[in-house]
């Protein structure tokens, strides 16, 4: 691309987004048989219509490919962005004909908030929400979580010249194989095949704590969707409370910690290198983390008296703090609570835990662990090369599927995207204390919002501010794209508005 | 010294109590009357809000039983919605089995007033914020909600399937002819740069 985007520029970013635009479309076959089979036909409706937009939009943004098109970087970038905003406005269709929101924008929160696999909602009166709209509040969230490019990239885009660039753009890196359409299929063959499991497990232990049969398969197929992809929606208002089942708890942290974990690293798995779940970076950087943030909260919630005895505190606290760290978002206390029981120094943990979040190239948001874990050894070895003779020579690795070199320019990148999180989360704590909130809550938010995790201290409601669902929307979807995207956006829009 | 904090505990309780009954009453002025249950009715809010000292205490909350009875051996968790919020309910299975509808898509559930213990962090049920229930009384029968079709939509609907059907075969026979012109290109050694 020029450094003045010309005519072709503006029609294959379009282009591009139209291909996913078509993907969404497809998408909305899931939550029409849903109606059918539940016999919910006006809502049946509402599905045809926003398949009908998707669809109509998409091939009219798809047509405009110029014959000689020769994609680049710059195009993949923006139009990944692009196609995020797109599909935000695209999904909350059926949400706004459901009149279950208050405003478009609402619709617009939730659908971002969805794809993102955030899971914060605007929705109101979620307990009488129809099956096919909560099934679809699920699907966007699985769609999101593996990647709304990655979708389009398997099944639209015939790896062709930019694929690479729209799949960097989604915040995603690492390559499975050598061919990124490959890598695409295989991510989505990884994520079915857990998907069968997931569901049977969450069907019959749902069933074993007293839900109905045929309720167990949809609450089971709804939980597994948002556990898988890190997301946080579920289908009642009281979200993980509702079933008051430890064992549902239980089985649900087994899929969303695994939906947190390195696509790479469930295929080094499922293709036999076992060692790696403790050799990997990610798995090591996890685990340290839990054990000191969970210490931390377990401290913080004995020293506020947040709860009676040792297992309620261990089931509550360990919960919220999976949920948090994975920044998968259920949660099995009611929002307030975090404000008014569990104290400054648990939300102080909790916080940490959040922006932290899971492993990169999985469907958690946050830094990552492997930012983090990158980071805390290039701090290591700067304290050895302080320590050690000038002459002498150490190697500087990290274990990451192979053994890398974790070079300057490597800790770079890592530092660069850590600030840029943590700059956010600032932004977004002083948009919440600008709105009103309490410093402590607008950052417990800010952090949930920024990490993509959807544990909320009650800041979120439909009646916040119409800036700050703005603010959060733009942050949330910054978070996962994980910014390349989004400065890619940004440098399009200025060299387009400047004078030449 | 407990003797004091138990009446300022109870005084508390009975202040918002009757605050919360007085809207709670104002709301349900059109609910059939329950004659022989208290009227002291506790909205959710104020019992998250006031946890720590409602925690322990008998309160009555009114609401509407949601999405599914999950009967535990000879009890049964309901989980019921007032305005402000849902609560879960441990009740007997018995209890739970006189519920005839529960809140959904396409019910109201029935509206139970509920007098039990309330306790902000349940010991036996693992922390949870619920209510053990003593008495359950359904105060008004759920009913079918129905869903009627808009005709603007079915022709919204019908108009933009066409259009998208049509926007889709443009499109088709649009990628075919690429196709086929990048094969031509290609067989004569014309392939495409890419990006700069």
């Amino acid at each position: 691309m020029r450094n003045h985007p010309r005519k072709e520029d503006y029609l294959i970013i379009l282009s591009y987004t139209g291909r996913v635009a078509i993907g969404l479309g497809i998408v909305c076959v899931a939550p029409m048989l849903v109606a059918i089979v539940e016999g919910e036909w006006s809502v049946l409706v509402d599905f045809v219509i926003c398949a009908g937009a998707c669809l109509l939009s998409g091939a009219v943004l798809a047509m405009l490919m110029p014959t000689e098109a020769h994609p680049g970087w710059l195009h993949g970038m923006v139009a990944t962005a692009v196609s995020w905003l797109l599909a935000m406005v695209l999904a909350a269709i059926p949400y706004a004909l459901s009149g279950h929101y208050g405003s478009y924008l609402d619709c617009m929160f939730d659908a971002m908030s969805g794809f993102t696999t955030t899971g914060l909602t605007l929705v109101l009166d979620l307990d009488h929400l129809s099956m096919a709209l909560n099934t679809w509040r699920h699907v966007i969230t699985f769609v999101g979580g593996q990647g709304v490019v990655v979708l389009a990239l398997s099944f639209l885009i015939d790896g062709s010249a930019g694929s690479y660039e729209l799949y960097v753009g989604e915040g995603k890196d690492e390559r499975l194989f050598p061919s990124v359409l490959h890598t695409a299929k295989a991510i989505w063959k990884i994520s079915a095949a857990y998907f069968v499991v997931g569901m049977v497990a969450l069907w019959v232990t749902g069933v074993a704590i007293g839900l109905p049969v045929k309720a167990a398969f949809y609450h089971g197929m709804w939980i597994y969707m948002a556990a898988w992809s890190t997301g946080g929606f579920a289908p009642m208002s009281q979200n993980f409370l509702y079933y008051h089942s430890a064992a549902y708890e239980m089985v649900s942290v087994v899929f969303f910690v695994a939906g947190s974990l390195n696509f790479a690293l469930h295929h080094a798995v499922l293709t036999g290198s076992r060692r790696e779940m403790i050799k990997n970076i990610e798995t090591i950087s996890f685990f340290a983390s839990f054990v000191i943030l969970f210490s931390i909260v377990a401290a913080g919630l004995m020293r506020a008296g947040a709860y009676p005895d040792l297992v309620a505190m261990m089931r509550k606290g360990f919960y919220q703090v999976i949920s948090g760290h994975t920044t998968t978002g259920f949660m099995t206390i009611s929002a307030r609570q975090f404000a008014l029981e569990w104290g400054d120094l648990a939300l102080c943990g909790m916080c940490v835990a959040m922006m932290i979040g899971g492993s990169a190239g999985s469907t958690a948001g946050g830094i990552k662990g492997l930012r983090v874990g990158a980071l805390l050894l290039a701090v290591r070895h700067d304290g050895r090369r302080l320590l050690l003779p000038p002459s002498a020579v150490f190697k500087k690795k990290m274990h990451m599927i192979e053994d890398r070199y974790l070079g300057d320019e490597q800790v770079r990148a890592y530092a660069i995207i850590t600030v840029l999180y943590v700059g956010m989360w600032v932004f977004a704590t002083l948009a919440g204390v600008a709105a009103g909130y309490p410093a402590l809550e607008a950052a417990f938010e800010a952090a949930s919002v920024t990490g993509n995790v959807g544990l909320s201290i009650g800041v979120t409601a439909p009646a916040m501010p119409i800036f700050l669902k703005i603010v959060y929307i733009l942050v949330i979807w910054a978070g996962r794209l994980e910014f390349m995207a989004i400065l890619a956006l940004g440098g399009f829009i200025v060299s387009a508005v400047r004078r030449r | 010294m407990c003797g004091r904090r138990a009446c300022a505990l109870a005084a508390a309780f009975q202040i918002m109590g009757l605050a919360v009954s007085v809207g709670a009453w104002a709301d349900g002025a059109s609910v059939q009357a329950a004659p022989t249950v208290p009227v002291q009715v506790v909205q959710y809010e104020a019992l998250l809000e006031g946890a720590r000292a409602f925690d322990g205490l008998k309160a009555t909350i009114q609401g509407e039983a949601i999405g599914q009875v999950m009967e535990r051996g000879t009890m049964a968790w309901v989980n019921v919605a007032d305005q402000s919020g849902a609560i879960g309910v441990w009740m007997s299975a018995e209890e739970a089995r006189s519920i005839s509808m529960l809140g959904s898509y396409s019910c109201r559930g029935d509206e139970l007033r509920i007098t039990g213990t309330f306790h902000r962090a349940c010991v036996e049920h693992g922390g949870d914020m619920d209510i053990h229930a003593e008495t359950v009384a359904i105060v008004r029968a759920g009913e079918r909600v129905a869903h009627p079709f808009s005709v603007a939509r079915q022709v919204a609907a019908a108009l933009l399937s066409l259009a998208a059907a049509g926007g889709l075969l443009l499109l088709r026979s649009r990628d075919g002819k690429r196709r086929a012109l990048e094969s031509k290109g290609a067989k004569s050694g014309k392939g495409g740069g890419h990006g700069c």
